[in-house]
């Protein structure tokens, strides 16, 4: 297994970078002050479902300090439609960055200030009259579908976005096999990734260039170009992307930033003066996108020892009013088909639909939290069902350590591991024997303890060509990421690449990797952060989205500075008239373990970038290597049964979790939590873990506090961080985290993308608080634990205070 | 600092501002509803304190105001008037950092960085209340700092360690 | 997420701030502004004029032990009340419910005064001081009044006070039978209570002599559990008996609804809560 191998990569190093917003130097999109900036403020709908039939902005124009303003109908005149990943099966949606004829969700932008403050701004955005004529609106996805709903869009002519068929292995065979078909109803419920720092965006316009600056946040820059370019209608070469140096966490949440951007941009050029946008929070919550919401009608076809030999799944997910980035959502979930279970005989009908909610994006975890969750509680219903041990029947289902790299039955390959000795590390250290025990003994002081666990598959470094599935004429698949390594005039290695991270600490990441090439101490490696698509190194894929970034810029940043390497031992050997087998590169010079001879980078850098009149015949000035990377994932692309592997790694953890109930306040406690995680190579452990704990804290957090609820007639109710409480030092409890990692059989370096974590303990206190309440016949099938929602179903089984 | 005295209670729709932050003074006629983490940020152009929220709940705007933390964003700058302000960037002393600063580091008690100016204050102002705290006590004295990329447990880490190496001072 | 434009005064005495309160209709008293500040920059509420007390020389923070009761100046924060030494030994509900009010730096600016006239039913202040029968001493244009803190809160955030009238101090009873608590259900630690109760039993031998018992979220304003407090008098609180006054406490209760919890949940939080508060007293 060789995990230790490794010199610079597997340190739990410093991670550099951390001592800018430690001493408060960091520069976030705010920070940055252009003179002459104007601000931008919303006029957003208080309905879910209307048409504008007026908009007054005269006395928002009369206010001190506004200098524009902007309604849908401007922006009609003014920009194309966005392009979208597909067209409904029956008509087209039109996508601007302002409500056009109708609002369709609460809090949907319907017109925009433009004022030389924030204040005024917000000033002005109060005195904007609009008269809405409401419509009747549809919250649920299966309502949506039923003839006679209301249309989000009237030119789709349907609310569904998209519907696909996964008919894998022989679903009727198992069925027809099967001791017991246990039928049931499993609810994902939505919610919001609020990172700390809102999204936002700042557009400048260069008149004698006809460019644009947009200095944004959203984390697949240029995959969104043809969305921003084809709006503003003006062409990629023209509109420059950056990031600032720091970006606030992101969650997945910001990708969907385009349409602010293609607005501020367009501002900026009306305006010819910078034009700033700040999310506010509220903002954030009500429309800074939204995780999936999704249904599942399961079947599952069941020995009576808990093996599974079929799934028949009716899936369908509610992507609010906008698809955007959906419907890749809806084929995303495959890339964890039988999630950790060698189930090969699956049947899925898939229906993505739009209703009268805020629009869905590709947040923490995308689709794939969603299926995982679905499993977990599907082995509790039928350890329940078949009155076995849920944890025997996870481990009587397990993918098998010997059948790594394992093809699942919709293509995927698994990338090693061994699930089951994982598993049992956790039945281990959660010191499950014990907790049963207790358990027993609490019950009969009617105290409720309960366990719960859950597996999960955290899929990473997407395959585009998934879309396909979706739309074959899509003009994305694959995936790619740029790098460059170079020994600059000063003989230091720097080093770029296309990700910009948003909390993933890459520079120092990053830096390890090139040092392992480089055999050097990686702080004397120069990594330079931030995105720029005119200076920087990127391809269109460039991003920190998917868990990409460890394995794809990883890779590309290891074989970049392999090609380096080439380059500087074939310079050393001419200057040292030395065989390039004998020379050594370390510690930043070339040494011939024959002579002793050695000339350090700096030395090879002037001659390189100056004194190239000393060069070698057909040796390029300079000492700079580019790599761009193409994973190839084996079954690249769709085949005619959706089958297509669709990630390149695969992490997984197994997660348990301890809770005590209180049955008369419906309150939980968290008593214990373990996650035993196999990230594979492990860059920097400091950094891993640090994401497994905070992706699992949010898991708990989306479980226990967190519910974008909204009321019937489509309001969202949880529009604030009063309503919508994120988790305090108060709630979040201790984590231990055990690492039992195994190289990853697709990567070069065996690392896997890791930090999204599958939403593990959403199903492990799904499962544990079901448990514990068993005794009164509570049945959980929501992922959302709501003290209320906890409360009524007490109720509902007769619990007494 | 001087405070200025009125003899006659006059309404003013913008006040005369003079703080004093990390030993500077910074002095300004404002509109009296700025917020003082807009005076912060956008006069003093100190950009290390942030804004997380809209509804004094995610504590990235918390600062030292006449030693005690506060939530600038809960605050008229008018209020801060003679006051003395500590921010993250007063922190460090001669380019040297607090045993708070470091032990963040060491620890790795941030990822994205949003929370950690925020974060670093409210530590502040707890460990010069009570030098020694128990994990429980450190957890309720950070429970108006919301972090979302690193579940806390760093964080708690990072202050113990700040704690053990006498870091109250 | 910013403020619509106001004006302010900045008075320095007890006098100006009524004289400039009984002038402006219109003007709105800002002390430490933890709830004030968020509905203005949620523009929820955008009074046209603030005065603010922070000047205010009478009302300064201040807390003394005077006997048999303790005086606290309205200025005084959260955190003062919560750490002061005779507070926590005389009066611990009220220290227990200024320590839990929202975060450290809330507790840090906000005042006593701000959280019993902002009148918020899910206030920990309020609550508490409804059960330990507090006296508030009032400034107005007519001069010093006192009014005890029954029927002080008349509805939803609104108290019985004159626009001009400003609450100098309370003065808060204290005795050595008195056995005393308050506590709460929140959904996070920082955010408001969904219930919470405060008792304040005085005990003679092994019996209730006289017994306040106050709910908060349970109604328009913090409400007194009357019944229950009756039926508690010359009893000792045996299991029987406490459940029977968690009991009475809700009955005919009517709390609000708000997306944390329902009307039915909430009653019945306050009865659990009720009941653990009466339980946990050890009488």
């Amino acid at each position: 297994m060789a995990l230790q191998e490794y010199k610079w990569m597997g340190k739990p190093l410093k991670v550099k970078e951390d001592v800018y917003p430690i001493t408060g130097k960091a520069t976030y999109l705010d920070d940055i002050d252009i003179p002459g900036t104007l601000y931008l403020a919303y006029v957003r709908s208080p309905v879910a479902h209307a048409r504008i039939k007026r908009i007054d902005t005269s006395k928002a124009l009369a206010h001190p300090g506004v200098v524009h303003c902007v309604t849908g109908e401007d922006v009609k005149k003014a920009l194309s439609p966005f392009m979208e990943i597909t067209e409904p099966p029956n008509g087209k949606i039109y996508d601007y960055p302002l409500a056009v004829d109708k609002v369709r969700y609460f809090g949907e932008p319907v017109a925009a200030i433009v004022a030389t403050s924030r204040y005024a701004a917000e000033d002005a955005a109060e005195l904007v009259e609009v008269e809405y004529e409401q419509l009747g609106c549809v919250l649920d996805a299966e309502e949506a579908l039923k003839p006679g709903a209301p249309l989000v869009h009237d030119e789709a002519g349907t609310n569904l976005v998209w519907r696909g068929v996964w008919d894998l292995g022989s679903v009727d065979t198992a069925f027809a096999q099967a001791d017991r078909v246990i039928k049931d109803k499993i609810y994902f419920h939505r919610y919001a990734p609020i990172p700390l720092e809102p999204s936002g965006v700042l557009a400048t316009y260069d008149e004698s260039q006809d460019s644009l600056t947009i200095y944004n946040m959203i984390p697949m820059p240029m995959f969104v170009i043809p969305m921003i370019c084809g709006a503003l209608r003006m062409p990629p070469s023209k509109v420059r992307m950056i990031h600032p140096p720091n970006i606030g966490g992101s969650f997945g949440g910001k990708i969907m930033s385009y349409t602010h951007a293609t607005l501020v941009a367009l501002l900026a050029k009306t305006l010819k003066r910078p034009v700033k946008y700040m999310e506010t929070r509220t903002e954030n919550i009500e429309s800074g996108t939204h995780s999936n919401e999704r249904t599942f009608h399961v079947e599952v076809a069941v020995k009576k020892d808990g093996t599974i030999l079929g799934l028949r799944a009716k899936i369908y997910d509610n992507c609010g009013a906008y698809p955007r980035y959906e419907p890749a959502g809806a084929v995303i979930w495959s890339q964890v088909t039988p999630g950790v279970y060698a189930v090969k005989n699956i049947f899925i009908e898939f229906a993505q639909v739009m209703t009268n909610k805020g629009p869905t994006s590709p947040v923490r975890g995308y689709s794939r939290l969603q299926h995982n969750f679905m499993w977990e509680k599907l082995m509790d219903i039928v350890a329940r069902e078949l009155g076995l041990d849920p944890a025997e029947v996870r481990l009587r289902n397990l993918i098998k350590a010997a059948d790594m790299p394992y093809t699942g039955p919709s293509g995927t390959i698994y990338d090693g591991g061994d699930y089951e000795r994982a598993f049992r590390k956790l039945l281990d250290a959660l010191e499950y024997t014990k907790w049963r025990k207790l358990q027993e003994e609490y019950r009969a002081k009617k105290r409720y303890i309960g366990i719960g666990f859950s597996a999960v598959i955290d899929s990473a470094a997407n395959n585009f060509g998934q879309v396909k599935i979706i739309n074959k004429y899509f003009p994305v698949s694959g995936n790619s990421e740029a790098a460059m390594v170079m020994i600059d005039q000063g003989g230091q290695v720097v080093a770029r690449t296309g990700t910009s991270d948003t909390g993933q600490s890459h520079a120092t990441t990053f830096a390890q990797i090139v040092a392992e090439e480089l055999d050097m101490d990686p702080s004397r490696i120069e990594f330079q952060r931030g995105f720029d698509s005119v200076s920087g190194v990127w391809a269109a894929h460039s991003g920190a989205y998917a868990s990409r970034s460890a394995v794809l810029a990883g890779t590309a940043l290891a074989l970049a500075a392999r090609k380096l390497k080439e380059k500087v031992v074939l310079l050393a050997a001419n200057l040292l008239k030395e065989d390039p087998a004998n020379l050594v590169v370390k510690d930043g010079k070339v040494v011939s373990s024959q002579s002793g001879k050695q000339i350090s980078f700096e030395e090879l850098a002037l001659i390189a970038w100056s004194d190239v009149l000393l060069l070698p015949e057909g040796f390029e000035p300079g000492l700079v290597s580019y790599y761009v990377y193409k994973p190839d994932f084996k079954n690249n692309l769709p085949d005619p049964k959706n089958r297509i592997n669709n990630t390149l790694t695969y992490s997984y953890t197994m997660h348990g979790t301890v809770v005590e109930v209180d049955a008369e306040t419906a309150q939980i406690k968290i008593l214990k939590h373990v996650a035993v995680s196999d990230p594979g190579v492990m860059i920097n452990p400091l950094v891993v873990e640090g994401q497994e704990a905070g992706a699992a804290i949010q898991g708990i957090e989306a479980a226990l506090l967190d519910n974008l609820e909204y009321d019937d007639n489509g309001v969202l109710l949880a529009s604030n961080f009063w309503l919508y409480p994120p988790i305090t030092t108060q709630e979040a409890p201790n984590l231990e985290i055990i690492h039992d990692a195994t190289r990853s059989t697709s990567s070069l370096t065996g690392v896997r993308g890791v930090g999204e974590g599958g939403g593990g303990p959403v199903g492990s206190l799904a499962n544990a608080v079901e448990d514990a309440l068993s005794p009164f016949g509570v049945k959980i099938r929501s992922s959302h634990l709501s003290s209320k929602y906890l409360y009524s179903l007490l109720k509902k089984s007769g619990v007494k205070a | 600092m001087a405070v200025q005295k009125y003899s006659k209670v006059e309404p003013e729709e913008n006040v005369r501002v003079s703080v004093k932050i990390n030993g500077r003074v910074y002095a300004e006629t404002v509109e009296a509803r700025m917020l003082l983490i807009d005076f912060i940020r956008d006069v003093a152009k100190l950009k290390g304190s942030k804004i997380g929220c809209d509804t004094t709940s995610c504590g990235a705007c918390t600062v030292i105001v006449n030693g005690r933390s506060v939530k600038s964003c809960t605050m008229f700058a008018f209020e801060a008037d003679g006051a003395e302000i500590l921010t993250v960037e007063g922190l460090s002393a001669d380019d040297k950092l607090h045993p708070l600063q470091e032990a963040f580091w060491n620890n790795h008690a941030l990822q994205c960085g949003y929370c950690t100016a925020g974060m670093l204050m409210s530590a502040y102002y707890l460990l010069k209340k009570n030098p020694h705290p128990t994990e429980e006590e450190i957890r309720k004295g950070l429970a108006g700092n919301i972090c979302r990329c690193t579940g806390y447990i760093n964080i708690i880490k990072a202050v113990k360690e700040a704690a053990s190496k006498g870091a109250s001072a | 997420m910013r403020p619509a434009s106001f004006s302010v005064f900045r008075p320095l005495s007890l006098k100006e701030a009524v004289g400039v309160l009984s002038e402006n209709d219109d003007a709105k008293v800002l002390a430490g502004g933890q709830s004030l500040i968020p509905m203005m920059k949620l523009r929820v509420f955008s009074p046209p004029k603030l005065v603010s007390l922070q000047r205010v020389k009478e009302i300064q923070p201040s807390i003394s032990d005077e006997g048999n009761y303790i005086s606290i100046n309205s200025l005084t924060t959260y955190e003062d009340i919560a750490h002061n030494s005779d507070v926590r030994q005389k009066l611990p509900a009220l220290a227990k419910a200024a320590g839990e009010v929202a975060d450290q730096q809330i507790r840090n600016r906000g005042t006593i005064g701000g959280n019993v006239c902002h009148g918020d039913s899910a206030a920990n202040l309020g609550v508490t001081l409804l059960a330990l029968g507090a006296t508030l001493v009032i400034e107005g244009v007519r001069g010093e009044r006192k009014a005890g803190i029954d029927g002080f809160h008349t509805g939803p955030f609104s108290v019985a006070l004159e626009h001009d009238e400003v609450v100098k101090r309370f003065e808060v009873p204290y005795d050595n039978s008195s056995k005393q608590t308050f506590m709460k259900i929140s959904k996070t630690a920082t955010t408001w209570p969904m219930a919470s109760v405060a008792v304040n039993i005085s005990v003679s031998g092994s019996t209730v002599a006289k017994a306040r018992i106050a709910l908060g979220v349970a109604g328009p304003t913090v409400l007194r559990a009357h019944r229950a407090e009756a039926y508690l008098e010359g009893k000792s609180l045996s299991a029987d008996v406490v459940a029977k006054a968690a009991e009475l406490a809700v009955d005919g209760l009517n709390p609000p609804s708000d997306i944390h919890a329902d009307s039915e949940y909430r009653a019945h939080l306050l009865k659990v809560l009720t009941r653990r508060s009466l339980e946990s007293l050890g009488v």
